[in-house]
């Protein structure tokens, strides 16, 4: 593989540079520019809610000679507007389009289990394909309640194999390699044990409810 | 029983008319009511992971659109038709952005359901799934993948019965009507 030299993140969460995804995104990306690559962001949802935003971003998209795709799981697969854009720049730039490039996916969700982001990730993959991009592999981050959007560099102990991961890989991208095995399996380690993660969520969620006033109508079906 | 029939087709998608004609006709004869939203002229903002309908307005999205009325829809069918084209293995960004907006049907808490973390269904009943995906030329990879979509979805929906079609662009009717019969059988509309 050739050493990127122009990488492109592009993130898929609503939440933009507030998301899981971002903060991500954003390590893997200081790492790959400690090692020579300049960098770039877009954010999905700025795009698919303007034409000419979109019409404008294929050219940077076009420019780049890797492309990181970080997104959260919405309801066992990529949000809307991330399939959205993967329609669009397949529409507009065509089969084959981005031959000789490569393709990173990272997919973050709030469940423990890594299985439930496999099928973004191979969503991901498929795109590649189409896009003519040759796959650097998929990262898959389960507990990501853990970051909650926040710098990874400034959260504590919890999150030392996320970073790892993400450190593995800038390098081994930068080294003109794809996504090693051991960084996938570092990524997918739990933060947590799932049965205290879990009792911690659920006592965030009524946490918040309460602040809300509606802690009693949780279970409302309207 | 109640059904929803999400389309997230292309308006030039022949194959897709049939399907849903198909499907409408079979439910009215074992009958059942539903609702049958074409997703291409609905006007459905994505999801924005606010997460406002779990703690602020539980049960509610805030986002006023028709998202509002099929969320509605959705959450008080026994079963969810989704229909699309094979999008990347996946359903299409029409499909998805519905779909997506299921959220205010389930609590935001994490519970255990075949070995694996959900949210559990807002009313406590589970959605049965049958999606009915449109493919140009066989792929299998891209098949698999949206059969296995669909099964993870029915570990969401905590469904007792799922099914996921696959259809090659300019099948027989004969063909699709058999596909779709046997799948409507496997997920409880004909007996």
């Amino acid at each position: 593989m050739k050493v990127p030299s122009q990488v492109l993140l592009v993130v898929g969460s609503p939440r933009k540079d507030r998301s899981t995804s971002a903060s991500l995104g954003k390590f893997l990306m200081d790492g790959m520019k400690q090692k020579g690559a300049k960098v770039e962001t877009m954010f999905v949802h700025d795009l698919t809610q303007h034409e000419a935003a979109l019409s404008e971003s294929l050219g940077r998209f076009r420019a780049a000679d890797m492309v990181v795709l970080a997104s959260p799981v919405f309801v066992d697969s990529l949000p809307a507007p991330v399939m959205m854009f993967m329609e669009q720049t397949y529409a507009r730039l065509g089969s084959g389009s981005m031959a000789g490039k490569h393709l990173l996916g990272i997919a973050n969700m709030a469940f423990s289990e890594r299985a439930q982001g496999e099928v973004a990730v191979r969503i991901m993959h498929e795109y590649a394909m189409d896009m003519g991009f040759a796959w650097a592999g998929g990262l898959i981050l389960p507990q990501g309640s853990m970051i909650d959007g926040r710098r990874l560099d400034g959260i504590g102990g919890s999150a030392h194999r996320v970073r790892e991961a993400l450190r593995m890989t800038a390098e081994a991208l930068m080294s003109g390699n794809d996504t090693p095995r051991e960084a996938k399996e570092l990524m997918a380690k739990h933060m947590a044990p799932p049965w205290i993660y879990n009792m911690v969520v659920n006592h965030m969620f009524r946490k918040r409810a309460a602040r809300n006033g509606v802690k009693h109508r949780l279970y409302d079906v309207p | 029983m109640r059904a929803t029939i999400l389309d997230g087709t292309r308006a030039d998608d022949e194959e897709a008319k049939l399907v849903r004609q198909l499907i409408e006709a079979k439910l009215r004869e074992s009958g059942w009511e539903f609702d049958s939203e074409t997703l291409r002229e609905a006007r459905i903002s994505p999801c924005r992971a606010c997460l406002t309908c779990w703690v602020k307005t539980p049960g509610r999205c805030v986002i006023d659109d028709d998202g509002q009325r099929v969320t509605g829809e959705m959450i008080r069918s026994d079963l969810l038709v989704l229909i699309s084209p094979i999008t990347f293995g996946g359903y299409s960004s029409d499909l998805k952005k519905a779909y997506d907006r299921i959220i205010p049907g389930k609590l935001p808490f994490f519970r255990k359901f075949e070995g694996e973390t959900h949210h559990p269904t807002r009313t406590g009943r589970p959605w049965d799934l049958l999606s009915v995906g449109t493919i140009g030329s066989p792929n299998g990879e891209r098949e698999q993948l949206f059969k296995d979509l669909l099964y993870r979805n029915s570990l969401t929906a905590r469904s007792l019965k799922h099914d996921a079609v696959i259809l090659l662009k300019g099948e027989s009717p004969p063909s699709v009507q058999m596909k779709l019969e046997a799948a409507l059988r496997k997920v409880g509309v004909l007996a």
